[in-house]
């Protein structure tokens, strides 16, 4: 089997961008029983189209119902399951053994176990697979070479992080935002407390000058993707439901490429030219995690500064015709007639162009795209084809 | 119900068995947020001395374990007397499995801290025959109460101490200390506390030991003033006496022994210990969905 490449998405224009963009299968949060409350989460409709629009394209969509219930969110679990089933959901992923054990039960759900287990050893994967569950998501708190020992020893399917924010606690078992904010982690509430800027100190004195952080640089794995596609690894995840349109397509295009180029020669000589791609989305520091061992210093991050939006993405193709060599776009960021723009295509390759033609939705000739989704008129000198993206050069 | 406590000295464990029912023990190697790390050598004295004294002893083996750490953690139980200690605390399923195959099912009380959270949930080991199962933290008091009335197997449930609310496998104030380039001379400290800058009345306490790094509620836990609702459904409540001493765990046990809320002994104790008591959340409900 091929390995997966799965990806978040937090609604339906994002999750299509996923797939034409390289990812094999899709998680998504429902309106229920889902962590990410503040993702858009989809409406049973909406899994119905995205499964719909994955399954022709021969690929997948997970439903996460991984929050941590109490006794009052255990009502409706098993119809809402059961509705799933019946939008040809592939998989479910979730932690509680209610959920779990209602969906083994209920329906045919296949069930993924959520990082919210912190699965970290064989045993506790075996567990579970005893238990009836095909995939285990990994705790992230494991090195990689721990994970293809791991994998040796068992026969279920195992899914790892590759990429976006790390949880710096073991993933379900922090409650710092339930006690500080009321919100609840494990019901989808974070309010990422372990981000803030604190003042350590000892019998009331700080014992620095500098601020105290517990915050975790996002995690990215290129170079370790080879090791991990050896190890027998069976999908790739890449976190981040909240995370925007560019930022999907990017992320999820290079990791595309490096796994088909691994996989076609056998190996990567060059990691850089993925890197420099990776680093047109990326708004945070990020580095290898726990892959090649347990995070120094250098996976910190002590400086709140280091979120810096992008502003490459400028522009979201919506048609093209040849004939005129007009497209269609919908404006993202502002730009200006002059610019050089990259078009970053679904299947990976970039194309450069000057823009010396723009019109407004009345045909009228505009300098300057400067309103946010304002559909625009461009020349563009080549084909472009619906969900390309423009980016400023 | 029976009172559970942390200690710090084994001389101390006499006179605190005046009030408490049995004790609790962790080795830092498998056992993580421990008042003191015992030596295998010191954990079997213990276990003669709680013997001879009638009492319980729980080995508190509660880190989240990788292979290689549970090749050691079998053979660390294989080398005590195993039978011999009331129960083995765990925290991670994987552990657990270990145990449940090497026969010691009846001995495991499941403690993920978190994740226990309604009656299914904290049942799902029923037919395991394992011990019982830690009902988490972060419930209503009425929560506990309709779980503890559907409990398949002992609840055990932390009733008095700083509730831990983050466990993080990284070394978090060795990495700061790098950072700063000074020398980490606060690892294994227990007098170590965080201070958010919009919550400067709550100073956190942290905790940097072998398994990791941990946050705590800057407010103690109490329960005594529900005692009489818990003793139909709590089996073993835990008295933590982490960050304090034996002569707070002697205080606040006696309190529970007695199962009255004296308020004299109450200031007495918060003044001593500069500490604010609170009712965790018992009742605070916290938000399902975030609105906004």
């Amino acid at each position: 089997m091929m390995i997966e490449l799965l990806a978040p998405a937090g609604d339906l224009e994002k999750l299509k961008i996923a797939l034409m963009y390289g990812a094999d299968a899709v998680f998504i949060g429902g309106q229920n029983f889902s962590l990410r409350a503040r993702a858009s989460n989809f409406t049973l409709n909406d899994i119905l189209e995205a499964t719909t629009f994955a399954h022709e394209k021969h690929k997948k969509i997970y439903v996460t119902t991984n929050i941590i219930p109490h006794n009052e969110d255990l009502e409706g679990v098993i119809e809402y399951l059961q509705a799933l089933e019946t939008r040809n959901v592939d998989a479910i992923i979730s932690a509680s053994p209610f959920i779990i054990d209602m969906a083994l039960k209920h329906t045919k759900l296949e069930v993924h176990l959520s990082t919210q287990q912190s699965a970290t050893n064989s045993e506790a994967v075996h567990f579970w697979h005893d238990h009836g569950i095909t995939r285990i998501v990994l705790a992230r708190e494991l090195d990689k070479h721990q994970i293809k020992r791991l994998i040796s020893k068992t026969d279920a399917d195992i899914e790892v992080f590759i990429h976006g924010g790390m949880c710096m606690s073991y993933s379900g078992r922090c409650s710092l935002s339930n006690n500080m904010t009321d919100r609840d982690a494990n019901r989808g509430g974070c309010a990422h407390s372990c981000r803030w800027s604190y003042e350590l100190t000892q019998d009331g004195k700080s014992v620095s000058d500098q601020m105290f952080s517990m915050s975790s640089k996002d995690l990215e794995a290129l170079e370790q993707i080879p090791f991990l596609i050896e190890a027998g690894v069976k999908s790739l995840k890449i976190e981040g439901r909240m995370k925007s349109l560019h930022y999907i397509a990017t992320v999820v295009s290079t990791y595309r490429r490096l796994i088909d180029a691994f996989n076609q020669n056998g190996e990567i000589k060059d990691f850089n030219p993925y890197l420099i791609e990776l680093q047109k989305a990326e708004n945070r520091l990020a580095s290898h995690g726990y892959l090649e061992g347990l995070p120094g210093v250098e996976q910190q991050l002590y400086d709140k500064k280091s979120e810096q939006p992008s502003q490459l993405f400028i522009g979201l193709v919506q048609s093209y015709d040849e004939k005129t060599q007009i497209a269609t776009i919908e404006q993202r960021n502002y730009f200006e007639v002059g610019y050089e723009i990259e078009i970053f295509h679904p299947n990976g390759n970039e194309e450069t162009f000057t823009l010396n033609y723009m019109s407004d939705e009345k045909g009228e000739f505009t300098q300057v795209a400067r309103h946010p989704q304002q559909i625009l008129h461009i020349k563009v000198p080549f084909p472009v084809e619906p969900y390309a993206m423009l980016r400023k050069k | 119900m029976k009172l559970l406590s942390t200690f710090y000295k084994v001389e101390d464990i006499e006179k605190l068995s005046v009030y408490a029912d049995g004790f609790l023990i962790g080795n830092d190697d498998f056992g993580t947020r421990l008042t003191k790390s015992y030596s295998t050598k010191e954990i079997q004295e213990v276990l003669k001395i709680t013997k001879r004294l009638n009492k319980s002893l729980y080995l508190v083996c509660n880190q989240i374990f990788n292979d290689d750490q549970l090749v050691n953690f079998k053979s660390w139980i294989e080398k005590l007397p195993i039978l011999e200690f009331s129960g083995i605390v765990v925290a991670d399923l994987g552990a657990y499995r270990l145990l449940d195959h090497m026969g010691l099912s009846e001995l495991i009380v499941y403690n993920p801290e978190t994740l226990m959270t309604n009656a299914y949930d904290f049942n799902f080991l029923a037919h395991f025959n394992i011990q019982g199962v830690f009902v988490a933290k972060e419930i209503t008091l009425e929560d506990v109460i309709y779980i503890g009335d559907k409990k398949k197997y002992k609840m055990f449930m932390i009733g008095h101490g700083h509730l831990n609310m983050f466990y993080s496998k990284r070394q978090l104030i060795d990495n700061f200390m790098d950072f700063t380039e000074s020398e980490n001379v606060y690892h294994n400290r227990q007098d170590l506390k965080i201070v958010e800058e919009n919550r400067k009345e709550d100073p956190y306490p942290i905790l940097e030991d072998q398994a990791g790094t941990h946050v705590f509620r800057s407010q103690v836990l109490s329960s005594i003033n529900h005692l009489s609702a818990l003793k139909g459904f709590v089996d073993y409540l835990v008295i933590d006496s982490l960050f304090k001493d034996d002569d707070y765990a002697l205080s606040v046990l006696k309190m529970y022994k007695a199962e009255k809320e004296d308020l004299e002994q109450i200031q007495l104790i918060k003044n001593k210990y500069q500490e604010v008591w609170d009712e965790g959340f018992f009742y605070k409900k916290t938000i399902y969905k975030h609105k906004g």
